[in-house]
């Protein structure tokens, strides 16, 4: 596995965000200090589409339109955005078929590691443990933990 | 653009004295590697990154601008989300 503090492409999970954007959750505080420093190294950082339509659903629910266009604008205008192809579902659905003997994984996860992956992104960051397990072997992408992330950084 | 192989460069390192902005094209697998500028550019270079450093900044504004239930998960959200149709 390639060591985080050489990395430089960052994929954001919708967990990553709602870490950030709220700030009662318990890692909220570490991952605004991810953030701080991905930002400060000037990191290339990757969501996708589906994620930014769950994030303004969320956003909107708590602040009303006006302000949720406004926080979609910062995160948009600073994280490159990726969409799914008609291929890339039925490349999607060929991969997940063929190694369908985990059959918990999540359809909408392994989407996104599925892009990433094609987009040459280094790593995902995301505080679920489950993420995508079972698949993710198969990417070259890495599954880094927000906790582990931190916790390099602080050893380096 | 004008563009010139990895390996032409190899060869021949002095053609890049001929261009202000070139593109460095990996021929064997076609692909783009990248762009060569002039060492003249170097302060208009400087200025863009700090500029992009400047805007990223912006992103730090949506850091706890929400203080709601912190039992929210995707999963959660994805289920709300579809209640809608129901």
């Amino acid at each position: 596995m390639k060591d985080c503090l050489n990395m430089s492409s960052f994929f954001f999970d919708t967990n990553f965000f709602l870490d950030i954007l709220d700030k009662s959750r318990d890692r909220h505080s570490q991952a605004n200090k991810a953030l701080s420093l991905l930002i400060e190294k000037d990191e290339d950082l990757f969501t996708s589409s589906d994620i930014i339509s769950t994030i303004s659903y969320f956003l909107q629910k708590r602040l009303g339109i006006k302000e949720t266009v406004l926080n979609i604008d910062y995160i948009v205008e600073n994280v490159n955005i990726l969409s799914s192809t008609k291929e890339d579902f039925l490349e999607l659905n060929r991969i997940i078929l063929k190694n369908s003997n985990n059959l918990k994984i999540d359809y909408e996860d392994c989407m996104q590691l599925y892009l990433a992956n094609r987009y040459k992104v280094e790593a995902i960051l995301t505080s679920d443990k489950t993420f995508c397990g079972g698949l993710h072997q198969l990417f070259s992408v890495e599954i880094l933990y927000l906790d582990e992330y931190l916790k390099r950084y602080q050893n380096w | 653009m004008d563009s010139i192989s990895l390996s032409d460069i190899q060869r021949n390192l002095h053609k890049l004295n001929d261009f202000d902005i070139v593109e460095l094209v990996d021929k064997k697998r076609k692909k783009i590697k990248g762009y060569f500028l002039d060492s003249s550019y170097k302060e208009f270079v400087e200025k863009l990154v700090e500029n992009n450093k400047k805007n990223k900044q912006k992103l730090l504004k949506i850091s706890g601008i929400v203080e709601s239930d912190a039992t929210v998960t995707k999963e959660s959200l994805r289920d709300e989300r579809l209640s809608k149709y129901e």
